[in-house]
């Protein structure tokens, strides 16, 4: 009787520290992504269905909970699965397969999961995504940014081997969207009121550098994964390297309609013309 | 010395302030600027007045903490141009975009008004068609200095003695022809691919950097304040040498609550750093900035800025004594004795016929004598300086 109150109490502390677990399930899904002139390129995508989407699954979880999160893989090759901060090593699945990751967060956080077979290709081809740990603000927003060559694109579906040393993107993306068209994602277009906590999760999932750079207001960064030391730095410009997740919290001081873009000023374009998409997304202050 | 200059210019800004500052900014689109290869580049800019040739950066604004300010920005060119006061974090009216605020066509003035927010280092450019007139050469650097003092970075911060700005850019020169510049139909333009030929530190690169004294220049033990700002399209690593003790302390106009101590940085397109650098002891170096593409991480060029710190002669206490050194010519060791007998830590350095520092490191006496290993240095006669708290040592050696 006496070991199976020692076995209670351990199964019941166990649950304590790991807090209420989150289960939830994302499909890796091929599929196609138009970019902003019409042209489709090859493209995968981390869906909440097993259904193509380039409606990109962002897990968010609270820093009370441990997230359970199971991959299947839709495609017909295999493809790896690594999420940052997991106790679960990157693994292999196979077509049809599934794998599950366990995350203990310790604090409002960005987590990178990503495909690490073939790397950079299918980093590359769309296959990275984001957990985010929530804190407390009145809203948050979420930004996935990414580059594009549409001619690589079309050179892997075909087989080709890429000099990556020359990448050189002619399209980018928030959230698989370009300018104007990332103003319809709720997730992602900047609204608020003066005053506000406005909580921005931004991951660069691509394979190029960014520098987001904001008029109007400057942000303090909560969370960087790749620079901890820069945490409670009040900026208006915000570095993004492959990979870095970073959680900045804007209170905006006045109204206005402002922009927030990309200051390699080559990355606010599209096909090689200005402002015919890019990284580029409003804010709207009242 | 240049940065007695700097020290006067920031004075008379200083002494000027009132209440109100009023600037003017040409927008011209005329300017052509030589590249370090003898290449004419074809740029536009902004000038202070009609009078002065355009260059690329423009002139830097001065500005006090808490000043309104008015810039009259008069069009003279030909094509529709605005001024985005980056990172002042103005009103939407006076943002300088042209869908959100206004643009000024040609020949007209347009008023820009904000206060001049927290003191540090900041940026303008035109936002009109932003690529390529950014790529065009139209921007320069805002400063706002503390009301009380020119000579502190903010309210409570840090005193310095030298102030140096380096702003860092990149020319392509397939930009800068008139037919991509002078692109006006409406929101839109055709940008090249960018491969740039040119990479710049305040408008100068290879041998103009030295012929421009593009560097830091002070005497030791003077703090010298960097400002670090890039409005190219590449990413900058800038490294220091060990020997300058960088701090950052501030990034984007805003103090940093602890100064970061490393040994580079950083500074991507549109990011400002300060950074503060000095050193007890002479020293000749050079702090390099590395230009990263943005787009796949491949290293495109490097340039290097001088770093002259030297005794500040006839200025201080310190003794400058000369010092025997033996054996002399030697191969492999150098000893000496230092006529203080204290057990003592002394900073040494050795530098060539060229100047170039060759060693810098720090030894201890024991009883006033020293050893030093130079045997990995090659054929030829050297200088080695040596500094204590009180007096500094000198000595020419060969190496045979």
């Amino acid at each position: 009787m006496k070991q199976l109150f020692i076995l209670l109490g351990i199964v019941l502390l166990s649950f304590v520290s790991r807090g209420q677990e989150s289960a939830q399930t994302i499909h890796l899904n091929p599929g196609m992504l138009t970019v902003s002139d019409g042209t489709d390129v090859p493209y995968f995508a981390f869906n909440w269905t097993n259904e193509f989407s380039l409606d990109v699954a962002t897990v968010a979880i609270s820093p009370s909970e441990t997230l359970l999160l199971t991959v299947v893989n839709n495609d017909d090759s295999e493809h790896g699965f690594t999420l940052d901060g997991s106790s679960t090593a990157p693994q292999i699945i196979a077509p049809a397969d599934s794998a599950t990751f366990e995350l203990v967060p310790s604090g409002q956080s960005i987590h990178y999961f990503f495909d690490h077979s073939d790397s950079p290709t299918n980093k590359y081809l769309g296959l990275g995504g984001m957990v985010v740990v929530t804190g407390e603000s009145d809203a948050n927003f979420y930004w996935n940014l990414r580059t594009h060559e549409a001619a690589v694109n079309v050179a892997l579906d075909a087989g080709e081997t890429i000099d990556w040393s020359a990448y050189y993107p002619d399209y980018y993306t928030i959230n698989n969207l370009s300018f104007p068209a990332i103003s319809t994602d709720p997730m992602a277009n900047l609204t608020g009121e003066v005053g506000d906590v406005l909580h921005i999760y931004m991951i660069n999932t691509g394979i190029s550098m960014h520098s987001m750079h904001f008029h109007g207001y400057h942000c303090t960064i909560l969370h960087s994964s790749r620079s901890p030391q820069s945490v409670s730095w009040s900026k208006d410009t915000f570095p993004l390297w492959p990979g870095d997740g970073m959680i900045i919290e804007l209170v905006p001081n006045q109204p206005g309609i402002y922009p927030v873009h990309d200051h390699n000023l080559t990355a606010v374009s599209g096909g090689g013309i200005y402002l015919n998409g890019g990284a580029l997304i409003m804010i709207d202050i009242q | 010395m240049k940065h007695l200059l700097y020290f006067i210019l920031a004075t008379f800004c200083w002494t000027q302030a009132s209440s109100q500052t009023e600037l003017l900014l040409v927008g011209q689109t005329y300017g052509q600027m030589e590249m370090h290869d003898g290449e004419q580049l074809f740029t536009f800019g902004y000038t202070a007045d009609y009078d002065t040739p355009m260059y690329v950066p423009g002139p830097t604004l001065h500005m006090i903490e808490g000043d309104s300010v008015i810039i009259d920005f008069h069009n003279s060119s030909m094509i529709p141009h605005t001024v985005h006061l980056h990172g002042l974090d103005v009103d939407q009216a006076n943002d300088g975009v042209p869908q959100t605020s206004f643009s000024v066509p040609h020949q007209e003035h347009g008023f820009y008004h904000l206060r001049a927010p927290h003191p540090g280092t900041y940026l303008y450019h035109c936002h009109f068609l932003s690529s390529i007139h950014v790529q065009s050469g139209m921007y320069g650097l805002v400063i706002v200095h503390p009301a009380s003092d020119p000579n502190l970075t903010w309210e409570g911060g840090y005193e310095f003695d030298n102030d140096f700005s380096f702003l860092t850019f990149e020319f392509d020169s397939d930009w800068h022809s008139f037919a991509i510049l002078n692109q006006t139909m409406g929101d839109e333009a055709i940008l090249p691919i960018f491969d740039p030929e040119y990479f710049m530190i305040n408008g100068a690169s290879e041998q103009q950097l030295a012929d421009s004294s593009v560097g830091v220049y002070s005497f030791v033990n003077e703090v010298n304040h960097l400002r670090l700002a890039n409005i190219g399209f590449c990413a900058n690593r800038v490294s220091f040498p060990a020997a300058l003790d960088a701090r950052i302390i501030a990034s984007d106009g805003r103090p940093f609550d602890e100064p970061l101590l490393a040994d580079s940085i950083w500074v991507l397109p549109g990011e400002r750093y300060d950074v503060l650098v000095d050193s007890e002891v002479p020293f000749s170096g050079e702090i390099i900035f590395d230009y990263v593409s943005m787009n796949n991480g491949e290293l495109l060029n490097t340039q290097a800025i001088e770093v002259e710190i030297e005794l500040a002669i006839g200025t201080n206490e310190l003794a400058i004594e000369s010092l025997e050194v033996f054996p002399n010519p030697t191969s492999d060791r150098l000893s000496f004795q230092v006529p203080e007998n204290d057990h003592m830590r002394l900073h040494f350095q050795v530098y060539d016929q060229a100047g170039k520092q060759c060693i810098s490191s720090v030894i201890s006496a024991s009883g006033g004598m020293c050893n030093i290993d130079v045997s990995a240095l090659a054929q030829g006669s050297y200088t080695l300086v040596l500094s204590s708290e009180s007096t500094y040592y000198h000595a020419q050696f060969v190496i045979d």
